[in-house]
């Protein structure tokens, strides 16, 4: 499980295809105008980025762990790579809550929320975990989903062209 | 997302975390941010304080010696490394080696077919038997072609009769006999030589952005050159962009035999203006935007060279169908 | 967070002791053009980027910093009276 990263399992929950392409580091990211902003933003807003192991978390302090996302753009997907690193910190006995917060605020009502490592949510990650490793030893990438959602995507010209 | 062009002689310097080419004018300060390539057309001098430096901001640059000859480039260490794409580019040379070169064949007889349309849709039918051959008895031969030297002598074929058809539609001062490549003995094989090496520079820097690896080429033989991937994106792309470029100069007068051109016994090469008016060109049609009809949005020619990787990528690593840039794509 | 510009113009008057500062960060993503303004094409991160390093060098009460912002260089006509015996933007040096 090393070499899964907290940006492998947000992928996964975004888009497949993505995350099978960026583990077998086929990665874009460095390519798109829109990546590059959400960078910037992330070092104007935090300047305390630690890293554990493999993983890089914005911020620990107190009893949570902060994850700082430009937009709320896909909730979930944030969610579970949040819970990623509560999970990985909970293995060297770490015990830490999580606050997810968003610079920009569309589709969620607030810009700060709390995600706890529970039960029922460890064993959700787990299956993801688990579902990850299948997909990435698949031979060829999964095929495009034209969806909107793509338009913002790093991934976007080399899914349409 | 800017490429400078260094046409005089000086001293290029990392200075305040940004460079500085100091010439006879003084200190011209090049925004470090703000390019990706370098282009040494002069002597410069330069130190290893500077290499590093453009090695850590993904800057290439291309050294050239002051005959317009390409003499090499500095490459910085490789941005992207994919393990799975290396095995399956190397994979595809081996089975797939003549599908893409096919490929590439095919792509280069349709944008100068797109190309040549244009004069022949304006009165020079003349054109018009190298057209058909385009379309219909050359794709039959490729088709039957099975081994990549066959390949390769289609390939020469199709140049062998542009080149034969400009004397249709080029102004006469420029037309020549034949394509002289080392060192070019007339005008218009300066402007093609010229063009080509700008063009297989640009389009490494292209490649430089995506993960393929740039020394295992399909229609060029690996052992060609050391970057010869380049050599094999960059040909649909001659049509497109050097000889539209270079009709274009021709026949609307920017260029002249005359004025812009150094002429010995037995060479020709562009001089200093001449140089600036072909390399302004160029780079404006490499910045040139089109509406992309998969994409839906505005893309420039030296994207789409770009986007000929991501569709080399997609083909060696899931088969999608590969067509190199064609003309047809613009919206 | 604003629109996708392209293209800036900066213009900075600025304490004697901070002139050097603000050059050295401008001249990093910018074509210098006039003694005190600098012009260019410039990604959107970019200009992020440029917004909070001189934000970090200015003195907030006394200097003063103007940018101007466009889509590109298509969308405005500039005309020069006089020489301008450097141009930052050239494609060629």
């Amino acid at each position: 499980m090393n070499n899964i990263t907290g940006t492998i399992i947000n992928y996964y929950i975004h888009c497949k295809r993505q995350c099978y392409l960026h583990y077998h580091r086929i990665n874009l990211e460095d390519e798109s105008g829109l990546v590059k902003i959400g960078k910037a933003l992330h070092e104007r807003h935090n300047t305390e980025e630690i890293e554990i192991d493999n993983i890089k978390l914005d911020k620990i302090k107190g009893e949570f762990v902060t994850e700082i996302k430009k937009s709320d753009a896909d909730f979930n997907a944030s969610r579970f790579q949040l819970l990623f690193y509560l999970k990985k910190l909970k293995e060297k006995g770490v015990i830490k809550k999580g606050r997810l917060t968003f610079l920009e605020k569309n589709k969620v009502d607030k810009k700060n929320h709390e995600i706890l490592l529970d039960d029922s949510s460890e064993k959700e990650l787990e299956d993801i975990i688990s579902e990850i490793k299948i997909l990435v030893s698949n031979s060829t990438p999964p095929a495009i989903e034209k969806n909107n959602k793509c338009k913002k995507c790093a991934y976007y010209a080399f899914c349409y062209i | 997302m800017g490429t400078k062009y260094i046409l005089s002689k000086g001293e290029l310097h990392r200075q305040d975390n940004s460079l500085n080419f100091k010439n006879s004018n003084g200190n011209n300060y090049i925004p470090i941010e703000g390019i990706d390539e370098i282009y040494c057309l002069d002597e410069v001098s330069f130190n290893t304080k500077v290499i590093d430096f453009l090695s850590k901001n993904n800057i290439i640059l291309h050294l050239f010696n002051h005959y317009e000859g390409y003499s090499g480039t500095f490459y910085p260490r490789e941005k992207y490394m994919s393990g799975k794409a290396v095995i399956k580019q190397v994979e595809a040379f081996n089975e797939k080696r003549e599908l893409i070169a096919k490929a590439i064949v095919l792509g280069i007889a349709n944008n100068i077919h797109e190309v040549l349309y244009h004069y022949y849709r304006h009165g020079k039918e003349e054109l018009k038997e190298f057209l058909d051959w385009l379309k219909d008895e050359m794709p039959k031969k490729l088709e039957n072609s099975n081994d990549i030297s066959e390949i390769l002598l289609t390939e020469a074929d199709i140049w062998y009769r542009f080149y034969n058809s400009f004397s249709v539609f080029l102004r006469e001062d420029f037309v020549f006999n034949k394509r002289v490549k080392r060192p070019p003995d007339n005008p218009l094989n300066a402007l093609i030589s010229f063009g080509n090496t700008i063009l297989y520079t640009k389009t490494m820097g292209q490649i430089y952005q995506t993960h393929l690896d740039q020394r295992i080429s399909f229609l060029h033989s690996p052992q060609e050159r050391r970057f010869s991937l380049s050599l094999d994106l960059s040909e649909v792309f001659k049509p497109v962009i050097v000889f539209k470029t270079i009709f274009d100069c021709v026949n609307n007068r920017k260029l002249s035999v005359e004025k812009h051109f150094d002429k010995n016994l037995n060479y020709c090469l562009l001089n200093e203006s001449g140089k600036k008016i072909f390399l302004e060109a160029l780079e404006s049609k490499f910045n040139e935007t089109f509406k992309h009809t998969t994409l839906l949005r505005n893309v420039s020619y030296l994207k789409a060279i770009k986007y000929d990787g991501y569709k080399l990528l997609k083909y060696i690593l899931e088969d999608f169908e590969f067509n190199p840039f064609s003309l047809k794509e613009k919206k | 967070m604003g629109k996708n510009y392209n293209y800036i113009f900066l213009f900075y008057d600025v304490g004697e002791k901070r002139v050097n500062k603000v050059f050295k960060i401008c001249k990093k993503y910018l074509s210098h053009h006039q003694k005190s303004v600098f012009r260019g094409a410039i990604i959107p991160a970019n200009i992020i980027k440029i917004e909070d390093e001189l934000n970090k060098v200015i003195d907030q009460n006394y200097d003063f910093i103007n940018i101007i912002k466009l889509y590109g260089t298509y969308n405005f006509e500039e005309k020069i009276i006089g020489t301008n015996k450097k141009d930052g933007e050239s494609i060629f040096l």
